[in-house]
C-alpha cells in the first residue's frame, strides 16, 4: 500500500513537471515570436529610413519636427519625393476590432506601402532636427509595440530605437 | 510450473532510477533553455550596439559634411546637448549602459593616392574613425569595434579629385546632334569624313581621353584618322596605335588628350568605305581612369 502511494506520488510529480515544462516551452515560444515580430518591424523601418536618407539630397520642408506622429519627407536629385508617415487602421483581433497606427511609405504619386505589419502598433514616430549649417541631420525616435489589448504578459513586447540620419547627396 | 519469487522494494528502486533519469532530462532541458535565453539576450545587446554604431556614423557624417576639419584626430564621445551632434572630450554613456568611444586617426596615402598603413603622407582629406562600444553583460564586459574611413569628397584639398559620378567618364557630356558627313571619291575608294561630334567637360576637374572605339554599321568601313580640335590624335601611319586602317570596334590608343573643365572639344573622323548609303556610328571614349562613356548611335 505504501509503495503504491509512493508510485502515485512519483507519477504525479513526473506528470506535473512534464506539463509545467511543456507549458513553459509553449509560453516561451509565444514570447519569442512576439519579440521577433516587433524586432523585425523595427529593423525593417530602420533599414528603409537609412537606405533612402543616404540617397536623398535634402529633407523636405514638409517634414514635421517634435510631433508624434511625425511626417518625414525626403527629396532626391533624380527620383520622386518619398514620404514616410503614419495612418490609423482598424484590425480584427479575435472577435474585437482594434485601431492601430501603422507606418507607411509613399514614393511620388504611387500608392502607399505599409512599413509595419498589422500585429504591431507604432506608438512613437518623432523626428527631431539636429541640423548643422552644412548638414541636415535628423534623429528619429521609433517605438513599436506588439498589439496586446488584454495586457497579457506573454504578448508584451516593445522596442524603442533612436536613429540619426544625414542625407548624403548635396 | 514456474514459481515467481517476490523481490521486495525492487520496483521502487526501478521507479526511483527512472525518476532520476527523468530529472536529468528536465535539468538538461532547462539548462539548454536558459542558454538559449542568454543567447537571445546577447543577440539583443549586439543589435543595440549595432544601432548605436549606425547612429554614431550618421552623426559623424553630418559633422564631416558641415566641416571636415572638425574631425580632428583624438579620442572622443558624442553629445547632442547643443541641439546638434558634436564631439565630446570624454567617451559618453548611452542608456546608462553602453560606453561609446570614438577615435579619429589620420590616414596616409601613397604616391598613387591609395591608402597605405606604412609610409605615405598624411592626407588631410581622409580620416579613419574607429568606434568602440563597451557594455556590461552579466558581470562580463563585452565590446564591439567598428572602423570606417571618412573622405572629404565634397571639398578635397589633396590628391583626391572629384571625378563626378562614374569617374572621368561621368564628367563629360557628348553631343552628336550636329554631326555632319562629307564624302568624296579618291582613286582608291570612297572617303567619308564625320565631323562636329562634341565632347564637353562638365566636371570640376580635367578629364583625359586615353583611347577610343569607333563603331560603324558598315562592315567594309575602316577608320584611318581620328582628330581632336583639328589635331590628328591617331592615324593609320601614326600617331597612336595600332597602325593601319582599323575596322569597327577596334580599341584605338590615341595620343592622350586632356579636356579642362567647361572646355568643349570637336571630334572629326575619317573612314575608307566601299558603300555610299547611310551608316550608323557610335564612339566609345575610354578615359585615363579606365571609365568609359559612349555616344548614342547616330546615322549619317
Amino acid at each position: 500500500m505504501i509503495e503504491f502511494i509512493i508510485y502515485i506520488g512519483l507519477a504525479t510529480v513526473v506528470l506535473l513537471s512534464s506539463l509545467s515544462f511543456g507549458w513553459m516551452i509553449l509560453q516561451d515560444e509565444i514570447k519569442q515570436n512576439v519579440i521577433a515580430e516587433v524586432s523585425y518591424n523595427s529593423n525593417f523601418v530602420q533599414n528603409k529610413l537609412l537606405y533612402h536618407a543616404k540617397r536623398a539630397n535634402e529633407i523636405d520642408a514638409e517634414t514635421t519636427y517634435g510631433i508624434n506622429p511625425g511626417v518625414f519627407v525626403l527629396n532626391f536629385p533624380n527620383t520622386d519625393q518619398i514620404t514616410i508617415d503614419t495612418y490609423n487602421k482598424d484590425v480584427m483581433l479575435g472577435a474585437s476590432e482594434q485601431s492601430i497606427t501603422k507606418l507607411r511609405f509613399t514614393e511620388g504619386s504611387d500608392p502607399s506601402l505599409d512599413l509595419t505589419s498589422d500585429k504591431v502598433d507604432v506608438t512613437n514616430f518623432t523626428i527631431t532636427s539636429l541640423a548643422l549649417p552644412g548638414a541636415s541631420t535628423v534623429q528619429i525616435e521609433l517605438t513599436i509595440q506588439y498589439l496586446n489589448p488584454s495586457n497579457d504578459k506573454n504578448y508584451e513586447a516593445v522596442e524603442t530605437t533612436t536613429i540619426s540620419l544625414t542625407p548624403r547627396a548635396q | 510450473m514456474m514459481k515467481f519469487k517476490a523481490h521486495k522494494g525492487q520496483n521502487l528502486i526501478e521507479a526511483l532510477f527512472a525518476l532520476s533519469i527523468f530529472f536529468v532530462f528536465v535539468v538538461g532541458s532547462l539548462i539548454l533553455m536558459f542558454r538559449y535565453l542568454d543567447t537571445t539576450l546577447k543577440a539583443k545587446e549586439l543589435q543595440a550596439s549595432n544601432t548605436i554604431a549606425i547612429e554614431t556614423y550618421e552623426a559623424l557624417a553630418g559633422l564631416s559634411q558641415n566641416s571636415f576639419l572638425d574631425l580632428t584626430p583624438g579620442t572622443y564621445g558624442l553629445s547632442k546637448t547643443s541641439g546638434y551632434w558634436s564631439l565630446d572630450a570624454e567617451p559618453d554613456i548611452i542608456k546608462d549602459r553602453f560606453t561609446r568611444t570614438v577615435t579619429i586617426s589620420t590616414v596616409n596615402r601613397d604616391d598613387d593616392c591609395e591608402i597605405t598603413e606604412t609610409g605615405g603622407t598624411d592626407d588631410p582629406d581622409s580620416r579613419l574613425i574607429q568606434l568602440s562600444i563597451d557594455w556590461d553583460s552579466g558581470g562580463h564586459t563585452l565590446s564591439q569595434n567598428f572602423n570606417k574611413y571618412f573622405t572629404n569628397y565634397s571639398n578635397p584639398t589633396n590628391c583626391i579629385v572629384d571625378p563626378g559620378p562614374g569617374g572621368q567618364a561621368g564628367g563629360v557630356s557628348l553631343n552628336t546632334a550636329g554631326a555632319t558627313r562629307n564624302e568624296f571619291f579618291s582613286w582608291i575608294n570612297l572617303l567619308v569624313n564625320i565631323d562636329n561630334v562634341f565632347v564637353l567637360n562638365i566636371s570640376d576637374e580635367p578629364v583625359t581621353i586615353d583611347k577610343v572605339q569607333v563603331f560603324m554599321s558598315e562592315p567594309t568601313m575602316d577608320i584611318y584618322r581620328f582628330k581632336i580640335d583639328g589635331s590628328t590624335r591617331w592615324g593609320w601611319f601614326g600617331p597612336g596605335s595600332p597602325s593601319g586602317d582599323q575596322p569597327s570596334g577596334t580599341v584605338i590608343d590615341i595620343a592622350d588628350y586632356a579636356v579642362d573643365p567647361d572646355d568643349e572639344i570637336e571630334i572629326d573622323m575619317s573612314f575608307f568605305t566601299g558603300e555610299s548609303g547611310p551608316i550608323t556610328f557610335s564612339i566609345n571614349f575610354i578615359m585615363a581612369d579606365e571609365t568609359e562613356v559612349e555616344t548614342d548611335e547616330f546615322t549619317l
